[in-house]
């Protein structure tokens, strides 16, 4: 079941003193299945954060329309089932991180008594406990970041949009995050996140979206989306003759390298790395390895958005 | 209900935690301390001294809180973007304005009240002074003023910069304690021909609120009558709960359909 449904969105901006219209987001039309991690991908000013500014009505579609949780837009929603955590929040600096939670956890209607129980998991679980009593002003920017996640879980939503949650973060952190969601993952939430970290989209997300200038251009699984592209061949060789090599280094290959002894070819199809093998064993040279090599979601995105700059 | 008691808890809890709460608050104090200095001087009149002083640094100092933490409010919510959680925790955008003017408006009344207790110690311990009905009023009155002003800053900081807000804010109430004059030389200027300025004035007169019905200092200081108590205690204080009321409706419907960029 789909649990978000965007249809047609789109967002306008009139921007500078003539008010000359920018459209930040175009038609964007896809659909969220409940329980899966979805990826929201793109370079900065691709319309990714608009979109989810646009789902909590933040800011107003300039056509076009999203259901949440079956709620369309503009419909009392069940805000209580959604979680949202901001790209660099910029939370209240002068409140304690305990202080903080607390607030919002008001905000959605608990008690006193349930909010502080409430507070107290969720301190724990991001692990701020030990600086609960510190304001905010005085947190480092990963300390920031998941007092953030802490807020968006205060409900115990059943669907949670997060805006870049692993920036700020060094590797533990970035661990510790992902570790959380695919705790959550296994909870049944499902998970819309924002972000340009692509080794951690490549890692969680069970299906990705790339948007770049406001458009829509790939909608996938990462499997689907690495898959449709012809992947490069290794070939590592050693006891060639120098005649043999010069051969082989003119043929139709991408990358030549010596590495511990082994000259490594990448070829850019199986054929041209077939030609390189016969060639080195008329030669009576060994084959040390033969591999495809699928490139990764971060060669493809910077291919597929760079050939589009 | 809750929401907005929550959001005015908290904006609450900004206010005093911010520097220019204390820089107020100690300003006021050193002016009230003043006030004991001059009504030593002023051989007879140290009564008059005292509550003039005292009574003008509480509308200085309550008319600077409620302006200058006001128009920062909102705006600060919208710069630092912490507005974008407070609306997608489910608050709507009127109750996070309310939330925002009752809190500002508690932080105003909680200021008041501590420079009015403090003068009312002074009044106390000085040998030929004492505390009046009039002065109770004059602070009540004072309160409701203050009402108006924080709703003021409120509906300007819905919309443009804290600078310009206050500006704005600051020439409303500088126009709002001199309608009477507005209204005389709207008269003067109607009788000598003067039609199109003097509707223009007549305008303002009534589009601005006449902060002058919430001053007694004069009462207060001269012991003069203060006409019907009656208007002092309901009359004018439902007419501040009135126009601020229209003013927090103006704020919440430009809000509306503001996209928060």
């Amino acid at each position: 079941m789909a649990i978000l449904r965007i249809q047609n969105l789109t967002k306008e901006y009139s921007t500078g003193f003539l008010g000359k219209r920018f459209r930040a987001l175009n038609n964007l039309n896809l659909e969220v299945e409940e329980g899966e991690i979805f990826g929201f991908l793109g370079p900065n000013g691709a319309g990714k954060t608009t979109t989810i500014k646009m789902l909590l009505r933040i800011i107003f579609p300039t056509s076009g329309t999203a259901w949440l949780l079956d709620k369309e837009l503009g419909e009392a929603p069940d805000i209580h089932k959604i979680g949202y955590m901001p790209e660099n929040p910029y939370f209240y600096r002068f409140l304690t991180g305990q202080e903080f939670l607390m607030f919002y956890a008001r905000l959605s209607g608990m008690s006193s008594g349930e909010a502080r129980k409430k507070v107290d998991e969720l301190l724990e679980i991001v692990g701020l406990t030990y600086a609960r009593k510190t304001r905010l002003s005085d947190y480092s920017k990963g300390m920031v970041t998941r007092v953030g996640l802490a807020q968006s879980l205060i409900t115990n939503p059943s669907l949670l949009l997060l805006d870049e949650p692993m920036s700020g973060l060094d590797p533990i952190g970035r661990r510790e995050i992902r570790d959380l969601i695919h705790q959550l993952k296994e909870e049944r939430k499902t998970i819309f996140f924002c972000s340009h970290i692509l080794a951690d989209i490549e890692m969680l997300c069970d299906r990705i979206a790339i948007l770049n200038k406001g458009e829509l251009i790939k909608l996938g699984t990462v499997r689907e989306i690495l898959s449709s592209q012809s992947p490069d061949y290794i070939i590592s060789l050693e006891g060639l003759s120098e005649a043999a090599l010069e051969e082989i280094k003119g043929m139709n290959i991408k990358k030549y390298e010596v590495i511990g002894g082994f000259h490594h070819f990448t070829a850019p199809s199986q054929e041209d790395a077939q030609r390189i093998a016969q060639r080195a064993m008329a030669d009576q040279g060994r084959i040390i390895e033969l591999r495809p090599e699928r490139g990764t979601l971060e060669d493809y995105f910077i291919r597929e958005v760079g050939t589009r700059e | 209900m809750n929401k907005i008691f929550t959001i005015a808890l908290n904006t609450y809890k900004e206010a005093v935690r911010n520097k220019i709460f204390y820089i107020i608050a100690v300003f006021a104090l050193v002016l009230l301390a003043f006030s004991l200095v001059l009504a030593t001087l002023a051989l007879g009149e140290d009564d008059r001294i005292i509550k003039h002083v005292g009574l003008s640094a509480i509308s200085i100092f309550g008319l600077l809180m409620a302006t200058f933490v006001g128009v920062n409010l909102v705006y600060e919510e919208l710069d630092k973007r912490t507005i974008y959680t407070i609306v997608a925790s489910g608050v709507r955008r009127y109750e996070f304005l309310v939330g925002k003017f009752l809190g500002l408006f508690l932080t105003v009344v909680a200021n008041v009240l501590l420079m009015s207790v403090l003068l009312c110690l002074l009044i106390m311990v000085w040998p030929d002074s004492s505390i009046t009905a009039t002065l109770i009023l004059a602070v009540y009155l004072f309160l409701f003023e203050m009402l108006v002003v924080s709703a003021l800053a409120i509906l300007f900081s819905s919309f443009s910069t804290p600078v310009l807000s206050a500006v704005l804010t600051f020439m409303c109430w500088v126009i709002g304690h001199m309608s009477e004059d507005l209204l005389e030389w709207s008269k003067r200027l109607y009788e000598q021909g003067a039609t199109a300025f003097s509707g223009m004035l007549k305008f303002i007169y009534y589009l601005l609120p006449n902060l002058e019905v919430f001053n007694l200092k004069n009462q207060v200081i001269y012991q003069e009558d203060i006409g019907h108590v009656f208007h002092h205690l309901f009359l004018y204080p439902l007419y501040a709960i009135f126009y601020s009321g229209i003013l927090l409706i103006i704020a919440i419907v430009s809000f509306a359909r503001r996209d928060f960029k």
